[in-house]
């Protein structure tokens, strides 16, 4: 038996190799892919609130226009872009800059005739947008009611708006009474409608 | 099987002993045959043994590819990419987004605004009958390979990443992957920017699991 020991350690080792190979191949770690690409895209667009809400509407209440004699109070004659007589804020949006803004108003009516011209039941006045924009800083547009009406202001606003609440302030300034600020205002209520339109680019 | 080891066929014999250390229990070791004596012969029982390879991948012509033209992204959107496993151990599926969204070329927009619109991929994968088929979903800003918190199959698969279906799947059974989203809302990450050109792609992977 002597003479086989060199034979038998190559036959242990053979059959080590045929066990070894008699288990079964692991997994291999084979790996493949697939590839899929989703597209989109956004449209320009404009709306009020997160919610892209279609509209947006609010009240400046001014309270009482005349002062004791009667006349238009000296506060809402003198007031002015930086010390408004009212103002109301609003959050607008745009998916992008060059939003045009088409801003008008009616003046401040009382439906009661004055039947003189010693007396006003038209007050005119000015409406402003002062938009917040994202780069910092303000742009400003601006209207002011007369008669006949004028017709709107329509501005682009070159730069995209600064997505923070009230971006957009509603001011009114420099009331004037129709027929001078010695008339006395009719009694009554005064309203007016301030129009603000908010379109992305064509 | 039966084999019978004489005397002058050493070599066979020891052949014989030597396969019984390694296939038979220890005791057997013992026995050894001499022509004309008790035993005269050897019995050595020699298992047959054989495998089949794994193999994993997509079925042919079935693999995850294609393009979706989602909406305008303030609508909600849902498509399905379907394909085919050709697997026959279990396996895992993983995806890797490239943008972690829908994401718009172009400067960083301003603050408030955002041009990385989210969506949400889900994975169901089924396989041969008896194989409980899965399904899961991940915001696709959890499957960009530079996720924060990465999603649990984000890729590329591995033997050990990866939604696993725990089975093999014949070229029949048929799997998909799905994107959608909600419409978007503009309180989350801000406005999305217009822009005709939002894109993410994703590449789907699959590999054999141990």
């Amino acid at each position: 038996m002597n003479n086989m020991e060199p034979n038998m350690k190559q036959i242990v080792l053979a059959a080590l190799a045929a066990a070894l190979g008699a288990v079964a191949a692991p997994a291999s770690a084979q790996t493949v892919a697939g590839e899929v690409s989703v597209h989109g895209f956004v449209a320009p667009r404009c709306g009020a609130t997160y919610a892209a809400a279609p509209s947006f509407q609010g009240m400046i209440e001014l309270g009482e226009l005349s002062q004791s004699n009667g006349t238009l109070s000296p506060a809402l004659q003198g007031s002015s872009d930086t010390a408004p007589a009212g103002v109301a804020s609003f959050l607008v949006g745009c998916t992008g800059g060059a939003a045009q803004i088409t801003l008008s108003a009616s003046r401040l009516a009382n439906p009661v005739e004055p039947g003189n011209s010693n007396s006003s039941n038209d007050i005119d006045y000015t409406a402003e947008i002062r938009i917040a924009l994202a780069a910092g800083g303000f742009a400003t547009v601006d209207y002011t009611t007369a008669q006949p009406l004028p017709a709107p202001t329509v501005e682009s606003i070159a730069h995209v708006f600064a997505n923070v609440a009230g971006n957009f302030q509603v001011r009114v300034f420099g009331l004037n009474a129709e027929n001078g600020p010695a008339s006395i205002l009719v009694a009554g209520d005064y309203d007016s409608t301030i129009t603000i339109t908010v379109a992305p680019p064509v | 099987m039966r084999m019978c080891i004489q005397p002058r066929r050493h070599r066979l014999c020891a052949v014989a002993l030597a396969a019984s250390m390694w296939l038979a229990p220890a005791g057997a070791f013992a026995q050894s045959a001499v022509a004309g004596g008790s035993p005269s012969e050897i019995r050595v029982a020699l298992p047959v043994t054989a495998s089949v390879a794994s193999q994993c991948g997509f079925a042919a012509g079935a693999a995850p590819n294609g393009a979706y033209a989602a909406p305008n992204l303030y609508a909600a959107f849902n498509h399905n990419f379907v394909f085919r496993l050709a697997c026959n151990v279990p396996l895992r599926v993983a995806v890797v987004s490239a943008n972690g969204g829908l994401r718009a070329s172009g400067a960083p927009p301003a603050a408030g605004y955002s041009n990385l619109a989210p969506y949400v991929v889900e994975l169901n994968l089924a396989g041969n009958v008896g194989v409980t088929s899965v399904r899961a979903a991940c915001a696709a800003r959890d499957l960009s390979a530079a996720a924060a918190a990465p999603c649990s199959f984000r890729g590329p698969a591995s033997t050990t990443r990866g939604l696993l279906l725990n089975g093999p799947s014949s070229q029949s059974a048929e799997s998909y992957l799905r994107v959608s989203a909600p419409a978007y809302a503009d309180s989350g990450d801000g406005i999305l920017v217009a822009s005709p050109a939002y894109a993410d792609t994703l590449i789907v992977s699959v590999s054999a699991s141990l």
